[in-house]
């Protein structure tokens, strides 16, 4: 996604999510992105709100939206289904599980939310070959 | 409530019938490979911890009783993560996640060798 800053006026950018990381702009400067109907201050974007810190948000007079929510990491889940059901998938879902959490840390939402589906599609795969092999291990146990 | 009644179905099924001299699912990574898994032993530990004999529960599978606990409170956190914010930061703290999951590798590894 790429960002456009403005700054006494005049328009700044693109800039990706990264780079405006490293500027250092005031929580209430005014930004911009595709698909924002108009401009808003930094510190309203849940990706960026996480660059500021409570005082620069108090000098600024910036209220904070509540940052959203980590997504579910589905760690049980894919526990669950290593120890129960396809042990390959199940580690590839564990593996995804796990970083969920440390990219919600980092502020990267977009990551984590990734690794939040991708950790529950490995669990859902690895639920379904654990299932589908039950007829095999009878035609196995008959041979 | 759906996942509570299907719990309460796969425990009665666990209760009753126990998986050394009935037909349960196998572990594929067994059938394949003749290694056991990390899971390996589950049911017959499930069935035995139900019925309150915790040495043989332990001797079929340690790794699950360890991890038990720890999973029942990943469980609650995330149920409530709005509620108890730090309770979740804490227990799901990249520290405890990657404690449990080479506790998993190196009990699946070792398991095999010992």
């Amino acid at each position: 996604m790429e960002y456009w800053i403005s700054i006494n006026g005049e328009k700044e950018g693109p800039y990706t999510r990264e780079q405006l990381l490293l500027k250092t702009i005031p929580p209430d400067t005014l930004v911009w992105h595709e698909g924002l109907t108009h401009w808003i201050q930094a510190a309203q974007l849940p990706e960026l709100v996480s660059m500021f810190t409570p005082f620069e948000m108090r000098k600024a007079g910036v209220s904070p939206v509540p940052p959203p929510q980590c997504p579910p990491t589905y760690l049980v889940w894919a526990i669950l289904s290593t120890l129960c059901c396809c042990q390959i998938f199940g580690i590839i879902a564990i593996i995804y599980a796990a970083n969920v959490k440390t990219k919600y840390d980092r502020g990267d939402i977009d990551q984590a939310k990734k690794y939040s589906e991708r950790a529950a599609l490995w669990v859902i795969l690895s639920f379904v070959v654990g299932l589908a092999s039950i007829p095999l291990q009878i035609v196995f146990a008959l041979l | 409530m759906p996942a509570l009644i299907v719990a309460g179905i796969i425990i009665l099924i666990y209760y009753i019938f126990d998986p050394i001299n009935h037909p349960f699912p196998r572990c594929l990574f067994y059938c394949i490979t003749g290694w056991e898994c990390a899971g390996c032993g589950s049911q017959r530990m499930l069935h035995a911890l139900l019925h309150g004999d915790f040495i043989s529960a332990w001797n079929y599978n340690a790794v699950i009783m360890i991890l038990s606990p720890i999973l029942l409170m990943m469980i609650v956190a995330g149920l409530f993560q709005k509620e108890l914010p730090r309770f979740y930061d804490i227990i799901y703290s990249r520290w405890i996640v990657w404690s449990v999951i080479i506790i998993i590798l190196a009990w699946w590894i070792l398991r095999n060798i010992i």
